[in-house]
C-alpha cells in the first residue's frame, strides 16, 4: 500500500509557508525545534513502527544447535559471513558480521549452522500475522523486520507507549526478543532499528517528519544501515560519505548521475518525503499450526500444555480475523507416524482460549495415545464471523420476566457434559406431534434455541376429554393422562390370576383410551391404554394389543411420576 | 435468584393468580397446577399477608389484635429463606416457610418407589420457574425418560429439559456441581441411587471419598451459593441418615392418597400435609370395556372408585 508520506521535498524551506496555510504561526527559530511547538496542529504523517528481529537466524535452527555450545550460524555469501551468533559464542567475543574464519580463531569448538532463510520468512509470516491485532497495515521487510503503520490504532491503544509495551509484552510471550523503532517514514524506521538508534516514539506521533530527534539521528546514521548495494556503499565509502547526513548534503542531480536515482528515491523515502509502497500481509482462511514438543509426550493429559500454546495462538488468529470456529482438530504425531487425534466441537462457535481450556483437560482426559507424541497440530476452519456479545443491562435485568441467562453460559454447561460423560449421555428431549406414545417423546441433541419454542400443548392431545372428569377444567384433566416417566420400551407384565401384576396385583383406574396406529407407521398396531394402580400407590400406564398379530398381555409403558 | 418479584405468563385458565391477586383477602386461592403460579417473593417485599400466611395462621382477627398490640409470632423471625417458589400446592405452601419451595437450596425428597408423585410434587414449581426464566432443568440419573407431551402438559418445555445419564457416581456427583456451579440453571433433578451404593464415590479436585451424607453438604453450599434449586430424591432409607437439606421430604402413599411428611424444615416445623394432590386425580374413576377385546382372558377386575 502506497503511504504517501510527505509531497513537500524541501520540508525546512517550505514549512514556514505550510504552517502559515494551516493558519498557525510560521516555524522560524531553529532552537524551537527542539521541542513540540504547542500551537501547531497536531501531524498526520503516518506512524511507522519497525520490529526487528536480530537473533531470527538462529531463533528458527534452535533445534539444530546446543543452547550452552558456542553456536554460529553462516551466511550463504562469498565472505561467509556470520548472521548471528548464540551466548556462548558471544562469550568468546564472537559478534555477527564477523567472518567465519575469524571466529573459527576464536573458538575451535564452534558449531556452524547454515543459515536457512525459507525458515526466516516463515517464521517472520507467522509474527507478523500475529501483530494484525496492532494494525491493519502489517508487512514482513525481510530478511528480519516486520512494519506496521499504527496511527490508524493509537487511540485504541491509548497512545503509543501503551502500544509498544503491549507489542512486547506480546512478543515477549511468544518467546521473541525484539528491538524497535518508530519513525515517520518506514525507510527510516528501518534503518533506525537496524542501527539499534531509538527515537522518542511521542515526538514523532506529534510532529510527525519534523521530529528533530528523528532527523538527527536519521543524519547520523551509517550508511550501512541503508542495504544499497554493496557497490554503492563502497563508492561512497571512497568518497568519504560515511554518513546518511552526509548523501543529504551531497548534490541531488550529482548523485543522481552517479548512482541513479533510486538511491536518491531511498534517501527521500527515508526522510519521509516520497511515498513508499509495501504490500500488507493478508492472514489465512483458516488457522494451521504445528507445536514441537520439547519432550516425548507418552501421556495424554500432559499434552495440555501445548495444546494451551496452540489455543492461544489460535485465539491471537480470531481476534485478527475477527473469526469464530466451531471445531478444534488436534493431532498428535509421533515420530514417525500420527500418535492420535482429538476433535473438540464446540456447541457454540467461540474465540476465546479460557472457553476451551476447561472442555480441553476433559477432552484429553478420555483420550489415549498409540505412541509417544513430539508434535501437536492444530487445524481450525473459521466457520462464521465473530458477532459482538451483547450485555445485558443492569435494569432490564429487574424486569419482571425478564431474567434470562446468556446463551454462552447455556452452551458452556453443555459443553462441558459431553466433554466429560460423552455425547450420547447427555440428551435433551423433543416432542413429535405423534398420536403413538412412543414416537412422540424423543431424545435430541441439546440446542439453545434463541427463540423460545411453544409451551402450548399441541392441538390432538386436547381432543377425547374423558366423560368422567367433570370437576376439572378441559385442560386441567388432560394434564393427567399422560404419564411423566416413559419407559425406554414397553415391559411385558407378569399376569397372576388373570391379573396383570407390577409390585402387586394392579387396578385399573381410568381407561380405555384407544390408540390406533395408522397404516404407514412401522409399527403397525391398535393398543387400548389404561391407567392402573397397584397396591403401593403407584399409578402406572398399561396397554394391550387388540390386534390378533399383535403380542398378546399387558405391557407397561408408563409411570405416572 | 434475587429477591424481586417476577411474573410468570397469564395462566391458562381465568383463575387469579396466586399471591399476586387481592393481598387483602383473607381466603387463599385454590392452587392448581394449571395456573403455573409464577409469582416468586422474597420476605422483603412480601406483603404481611404472605408471611403470615405461610407462618400458618389461620385467625387473621387474632393476628390483628397481635399488630395492634405490637406483638409477633416468634416464628416470623426465623424466615432467612432467599427466595421461594410457590409450590403449586396450597397446603403444602402453608407449611413451608415462605410458602415454597427454597429455590437457593437442596430439597430432599424421599419416596419408597420411583413413580409414586415425586415429580407430580415438583412439577408446578418448575414450570412456574421456566416461564419465568430461561436456562436448563437437568435430571442426572433419573430412573426412566421423561415423557415429552407430558411435560408439555405441565406447562415445562422438554427442550430445555437436559437429561444426563451418568455412568459413574463421581460422574453424577461432577455433574450436580457443575449444573449448580454454571448459574445456567433452574433446577438440578439428582436421583441419588448410584451415589448411595458402596463406600462412597470419589470427587472434587482433592479426589476424597464421599458419603452421599456428606456430599449433601457440598449440593447445599452450592445450591445457596449459585442461588440454584438443587432437588435430592433419595429412597426412605436415606430417612435415618443426617441430612445438610434446607428441606426433607418424605411422600408417603396411604390408601391411595399421597401424604408429604416434613422431615426436616429449615426455619419452619415438621409436620403432615395429607392427601397434598387432592386437587387433580389421575384418571377418573371410569374404566369401560373394550367392545371387542381379544383378550379377555387378561381382563383384571376393574374397581370402581
Amino acid at each position: 500500500m502506497a503511504r504517501r508520506a510527505r509531497t513537500n521535498p524541501h520540508p525546512d524551506l517550505f514549512a514556514g509557508a505550510a504552517a502559515a496555510a494551516r493558519g498557525t504561526k510560521p516555524r522560524i527559530a531553529p532552537i524551537a525545534r527542539n521541542r513540540p511547538a504547542p500551537d501547531r496542529a497536531p501531524a498526520r504523517d503516518p506512524v511507522w513502527l519497525c520490529v526487528h528481529f536480530p537473533s531470527l537466524p538462529l531463533q528458527v535452527l534452535k533445534a539444530q544447535c546446543d543452547i550452552d555450545a558456542p553456536c554460529v550460524v553462516v551466511n550463504d555469501d562469498r565472505a561467509r559471513t556470520l548472521a548471528a551468533v548464540n551466548r556462548a559464542a558471544h562469550a568468546h567475543s564472537i559478534f555477527a558480521g564477523h567472518a567465519l574464519k575469524h571466529a573459527l580463531a576464536l573458538c575451535s569448538q564452534l558449531t556452524i549452522v547454515e543459515r536457512d532463510r525459507d525458515k526466516e520468512l516463515a517464521a517472520l509470516t507467522q509474527v507478523a500475522q500475529l501483530l494484525i491485532v496492532f494494525s491493519p497495515t502489517v508487512s514482513v521487510l525481510a530478511p528480519d523486520a516486520v512494519l506496521l503503520e499504527v496511527r490508524p490504532s493509537l487511540k485504541l491503544f491509548a497512545g503509543i507507549e501503551a502500544l509498544c509495551a503491549a507489542l512486547l509484552a506480546q512478543l515477549r510471550d511468544h518467546g521473541h526478543h525484539v528491538r524497535y523503532s518508530v519513525a515517520p517514514s518506514a525507510s527510516g524506521a528501518a534503518w533506525l532499528v537496524r542501527a539499534g538508534v531509538f527515537v522518542d516514539p511521542v515526538e514523532v506521533v506529534s510532529q510527525g517528519v519534523h521530529a528533530s530527534g528523528f532527523q538527527q539521528q536519521l543524519h547520523a546514521l551509517d550508511i550501512e544501515v541503508t542495504g544499497w548495494p554493496d557497490a554503492t556503499l563502497r563508492a561512497l565509502r571512497e568518497m568519504g560519505v560515511t554518513r546518511v547526513g552526509d548523501c543529504r548534503r551531497l548534490p541531488r542531480a550529482g548523485l543522481a548521475r552517479r548512482f541513479g536515482a533510486s538511491l536518491l528515491q531511498s534517501l527521500g523515502q527515508a526522510f519521509g518525503e516520497l511515498p513508499e509502497l509495501h504490500t500488507p500481509l493478508q492472514p489465512p482462511a483458516h488457522f494451521d499450526d504445528l507445536l514441537l514438543l520439547d519432550t516425548e509426550i507418552s501421556a495424554a493429559p500432559q499434552l495440555a500444555h501445548g495444546c494451551c500454546v496452540l489455543l492461544s495462538r489460535l485465539e491471537q488468529f480470531l481476534r485478527a480475523q475477527q473469526g469464530a470456529v466451531r471445531v478444534l482438530a488436534f493431532t498428535f504425531h509421533g515420530w514417525r507416524e500420527p500418535a492420535g487425534q482429538l476433535t473438540v466441537s464446540l456447541s457454540q462457535p467461540g474465540f476465546r482460549m479460557a472457553d476451551w481450556q476447561r472442555l480441553l483437560d476433559a477432552h484429553l482426559e478420555r483420550c489415549s495415545l498409540t505412541q509417544p507424541a513430539v508434535s501437536i497440530r492444530l487445524q481450525a476452519q473459521i466457520s462464521e464471523p465473530l458477532s459482538a456479545e451483547s450485555g445485558a443491562l443492569d435494569f432490564a435485568s429487574k424486569q419482571p420476566g425478564a431474567h434470562l441467562i446468556d446463551n454462552t453460559a447455556l452452551h458452556a454447561l453443555l459443553d462441558q457434559f459431553r466433554a466429560r460423560l460423552g455425547d450420547e449421555a447427555v440428551n435433551a428431549l423433543r416432542h413429535v406431534p405423534s398420536r403413538q406414545p412412543g414416537q412422540a417423546s424423543q431424545t435430541s441433541s441439546p440446542m439453545v434455541s434463541d427463540q423460545p419454542g411453544s409451551d402450548l400443548p399441541p392441538d390432538w392431545l386436547l381432543h377425547d376429554v374423558p366423560a368422567g372428569v367433570q370437576t376439572l377444567t378441559r385442560s386441567q384433566a388432560l394434564l393427567l393422562q399422560r404419564p411423566l416417566w416413559l419407559l425406554p420400551a414397553p415391559r411385558a407384565l407378569p399376569i397372576v390370576n388373570a391379573t396383570p401384576t407390577y409390585q402387586g396385583a394392579l387396578r385399573l383406574v381410568h381407561g380405555p383410551e384407544r390408540i390406533d396406529a395408522q397404516w404407514w407407521e412401522a409399527a403397525h398396531s391398535s393398543r387400548d391404554y389404561f391407567i392402573a394402580e397397584n397396591a403401593s400407590g403407584t399409578r402406572l400406564w398399561i396397554y394391550r394389543e387388540l390386534d390378533a398379530e399383535g403380542q398378546p398381555g399387558w405391557w407397561l409403558h408408563g409411570v405416572f411420576g | 435468584m434475587s429477591g424481586d418479584h417476577r411474573h410468570g405468563p397469564p395462566a391458562s385458565n381465568s383463575r387469579d393468580d396466586p399471591g399476586a391477586g387481592e393481598p387483602d383477602s383473607p381466603e387463599q386461592p385454590v392452587i392448581t397446577p394449571a395456573s403455573s403460579s409464577g409469582v416468586f417473593f422474597s420476605p422483603q417485599t412480601a406483603e404481611p399477608h404472605e408471611t403470615e400466611r405461610a407462618s400458618g395462621a389461620q385467625r387473621p382477627e387474632l393476628d390483628a389484635a397481635f399488630a395492634a398490640a405490637g406483638l409477633w409470632r416468634a416464628n416470623s423471625l426465623t424466615q432467612t429463606q432467599a427466595s421461594v417458589c410457590p409450590t403449586g400446592y396450597a397446603a403444602l405452601d402453608a407449611c413451608l416457610p415462605g410458602g415454597g419451595w427454597p429455590v437457593a437450596g437442596l430439597t430432599e425428597l424421599l419416596t419408597g418407589h420411583a413413580g409414586v408423585g415425586e415429580l407430580r410434587l415438583l412439577m408446578p414449581a418448575l414450570a412456574a420457574m421456566a416461564a419465568a426464566q430461561s436456562g436448563w432443568v437437568v435430571w442426572i440419573g433419573p430412573p426412566y425418560m421423561p415423557n415429552a407431551p407430558a411435560l408439555l402438559q405441565w406447562g415445562l418445555p422438554p427442550e430445555r429439559m437436559l437429561v444426563i445419564h451418568p455412568r459413574s457416581p463421581a460422574d453424577a456427583a461432577w455433574a450436580a456441581e457443575q449444573a449448580l456451579a454454571s448459574g445456567t440453571c433452574i433446577a438440578v433433578l439428582l436421583w441419588t441411587q448410584m451415589l448411595e451404593q458402596g463406600r462412597g464415590f470419589v470427587t472434587g479436585q482433592r479426589r476424597a471419598r464421599l458419603s452421599m451424607q456428606q456430599f449433601s453438604r457440598r449440593l447445599q453450599v452450592a445450591a445457596s451459593t449459585h442461588h440454584c434449586w438443587a432437588v435430592a430424591l433419595r429412597g426412605v432409607a436415606a430417612r435415618r441418615q443426617p441430612s445438610a437439606a434446607v428441606l426433607r421430604l418424605y411422600l408417603a402413599v396411604r390408601e391411595g392418597q399421597r401424604d408429604v411428611h416434613l422431615l426436616k424444615v429449615r426455619g419452619g416445623y415438621p409436620g403432615v400435609v395429607e392427601h397434598f394432590d387432592a386437587g387433580i386425580d389421575i384418571g377418573a374413576a371410569m374404566v369401560r370395556e373394550p367392545a371387542s377385546a381379544p383378550h379377555t382372558d387378561a381382563t383384571p377386575n376393574a374397581t370402581q372408585r
